[in-house]
């Protein structure tokens, strides 16, 4: 840990980031006791609905922790979200959503839409009440459960991406632990005693023609303004304030429309077409938040690395996914599917180098990194003069290319 | 450290800026962000903030549902209630609907009574399996989420009304409570009745109850 004040700064704690395990922190304890009490009441309902219907929840529980684990796969892969924090803050803000959240939004929905029918009517609340109470619960306890992940470790959280990627989360948990409370539910009152049907239509009307977009960008859309809040300390308050309310606003307004009976979906193909709006702005806002995060590893890698380890162009790539993919395709048709195996994992090998740039500074750690970099580079280089159909003005192989 | 292929500025670790050209975001100014520094820092008055908006947030909720009292309204003795567009009842003199508690939702449609400590429900819903699959199915679920035990006193019934099929008494929570299943396999339809009262009341109750179940029609009857 480095630590680099001259004597006219004053003294300011070691240059790093926290991790997630902080059990000195009031914060981490409320998360963990509130995470414990949902666990149980999931696996209190998972218990009991398998006395009744026990294939659909043995089906359902396979089901539903494949459809989480093909998405978390893709944006490993792909979208190199995961450099993002260490795992366990992913593990926790899943965990958020999926037990803490929904554990104490069931109750408060129950009530909200009884106290919607004995207060206006039966009618109103069972046609307004999933949009008035859905999103006024859901988003709220989504959102707190963002905050608390980042009071316990608020260096973690520097850009907009970080918060965002963890709402996403957060909203992805809290979906597919709702799915399958829907799958249970509508296994308990399917009319017959067919156990497997209600799998299979939760599946395709909440897992495929929902999509994966609706909790995971309703919270990401909430996180984008606590995101601002959070990394814009020099920003006046009521401007970070106002893009925080303003981007929950937002989240809640969709939401509102997604349950809403105005967009009640009449047949198979309009239930995806409920959520193109959403998926447009989520993914503008997602764009945005990446082309911050984007300028920040440039700064760092510009600043820190040498070309010798990130080549001018693989420095521009660390801006761009597509541009990334683009030198990894190029890899691979000059120098054959091993090289751009390898080429991938240093581009993962460069990322991380210049993550921890941007987390602790020059120190044993990124030496670490560089030396790995460094590795892999002389690997790649290694196979490249080695492939029969190399070029002598290969793309992406050599430094400051 | 490898001096030698990393450029280091040490003026820079905690406040420089650099500016690159930087493929397509080539216009904006990358800014080096300031390292992050390990601060020590309490957490317990944003925790407690968030505690309190939780437990205000849910407790609204829940406490105004228990304090607003649902709509019932009563009814009047020798009335026909309609459940649904397919089955009927006539209400015992002193019973009130729970407007609140009765819905016709789709195919499923159900009517809840409320009188002297007592409750009366009626529900209707499709229903593509037999008698026993419904019966066995009710039994779990009643057992499984609302604890309820059996009194292994399982007879069929056939009510005046028509209605017929299987009853049986459960307890549960300081009550008890009797269930009248019927499943017409003709209409995939499965009419479940349950009445409950307080242990203490309910057998004062079982009569208004049977003859609710007696005064069931069913479109087939």
């Amino acid at each position: 840990m480095s630590t680099i004040d001259t004597a006219s700064e004053r003294v300011r704690g070691p240059v790093g980031v926290d991790g997630f395990f902080q059990p000195r922190r009031f914060a981490f304890w409320l998360l963990m006791v509130l995470l414990v009490n949902g666990v149980f009441t999931v696996a209190t309902l998972i218990y009991n609905g398998s006395r009744v219907v026990p294939t659909t929840v043995f089906l359902g529980v396979i089901v539903w922790a494949l459809y989480t684990i093909i998405p978390l796969w893709f944006f490993h892969q792909r979208l190199d979200l995961f450099a993002q924090h260490p795992p366990l803050g992913f593990v926790l803000a899943f965990a958020w959503g999926g037990f803490g959240a929904i554990y104490l939004a069931a109750p408060t929905n129950t009530a909200f839409i009884s106290v919607l029918a004995k207060t206006v009517s039966p009618t109103f609340s069972e046609k307004w009440g999933a949009a008035i109470v859905g999103p006024s619960t859901e988003e709220t306890l989504k959102i707190l459960g963002v905050i608390l992940l980042i009071l316990i470790a608020r260096t973690q959280f520097r850009t907009i991406l970080s918060v965002v990627s963890v709402g996403a989360l957060v909203g992805l948990g809290f979906q597919v632990i709702e799915d399958f409370s829907y799958t249970l539910n509508v296994g308990l009152a399917y009319p017959g005693p067919d156990q497997i049907g209600p799998v299979w239509q939760m599946l395709l009307v909440r897992g495929v023609l929902s999509g994966i977009w609706s909790h995971a960008m309703f919270t990401s859309i909430a996180a984008f303004g606590v995101g601002y809040f959070v990394s814009r300390p020099r920003k006046p308050f009521g401007l970070r304030l106002g893009v925080a309310v303003g981007s929950f606003v937002l989240a809640w307004a969709f939401h509102f429309f997604w349950n809403s009976p105005i967009l009640a979906p009449t047949n198979i193909f309009t239930i995806p077409m409920r959520g193109v709006p959403l998926v447009l702005l989520g993914a503008l806002l997602w764009w945005l938040a990446g082309r911050e995060e984007a300028g920040n590893l440039v700064a760092i890698a510009d600043h820190y690395v040498g070309h010798d380890l990130i080549s001018v162009d693989e420095q521009r790539a660390l801006a761009s996914l597509h541009y990334r993919r683009e030198l990894r395709r190029q890899a691979r048709k000059q120098h054959g599917r091993k090289a751009a195996r390898l080429y991938r994992e240093l581009q993962r090998k460069q990322l991380r180098l210049v993550m921890h740039y941007g987390e602790t500074g020059p120190g044993p750690r990124a030496d670490q990194d560089a030396l790995e970099v460094r590795i892999l580079r002389d690997r790649y280089d290694t196979i490249v003069a080695g492939h029969p159909a190399t070029k002598p003005e290969p793309a992406p192989d050599s430094a400051g290319s | 450290m490898g001096a030698g292929f990393l450029k280091i500025n040490t003026a820079g670790w905690a406040v420089g800026a650099g500016v690159m050209a930087v493929g397509r975001h080539e216009q904006a100014a990358a800014v080096l962000p300031e390292l992050p520094r390990r601060e020590p820092y309490r957490t317990w008055p944003g925790g407690l903030i968030v505690l309190a908006i939780i437990v205000a947030y849910v407790s609204v909720w829940i406490v105004a549902d228990n304090e607003i009292a649902p709509d019932v309204r009563p009814v009047t003795a020798g009335s026909v209630l309609q459940v649904g567009p397919a089955v009927s009842f006539v209400p015992q003199d002193g019973w009130y609907i729970d407007v609140t508690d009765s819905s016709s939702d789709g195919s499923t449609a159900s009517t809840t009574l409320a009188g002297g400590g007592a409750t009366f429900l009626i529900r209707v819903s499709p229903w593509a399996g037999t008698l026993a699959q419904e019966v066995s199915r009710q039994k779990k679920t009643s057992d499984a989420f609302t604890e309820a035990r059996f009194l292994s006193d399982d007879a069929t019934f056939d009510a005046s009304g028509g209605l017929r099929g299987v009853t049986f008494s459960f307890v549960n929570q300081g009550n008890q409570g009797r269930m009248w299943i019927s499943v017409d396999q003709q209409t995939g339809r499965a009419v479940l009745v349950v009445g409950r009262a307080l242990s203490s009341s309910f057998t004062s109750a079982l009569p208004d109850f049977q003859d609710m179940v007696d005064s069931i029609r069913t479109e087939q009857a």
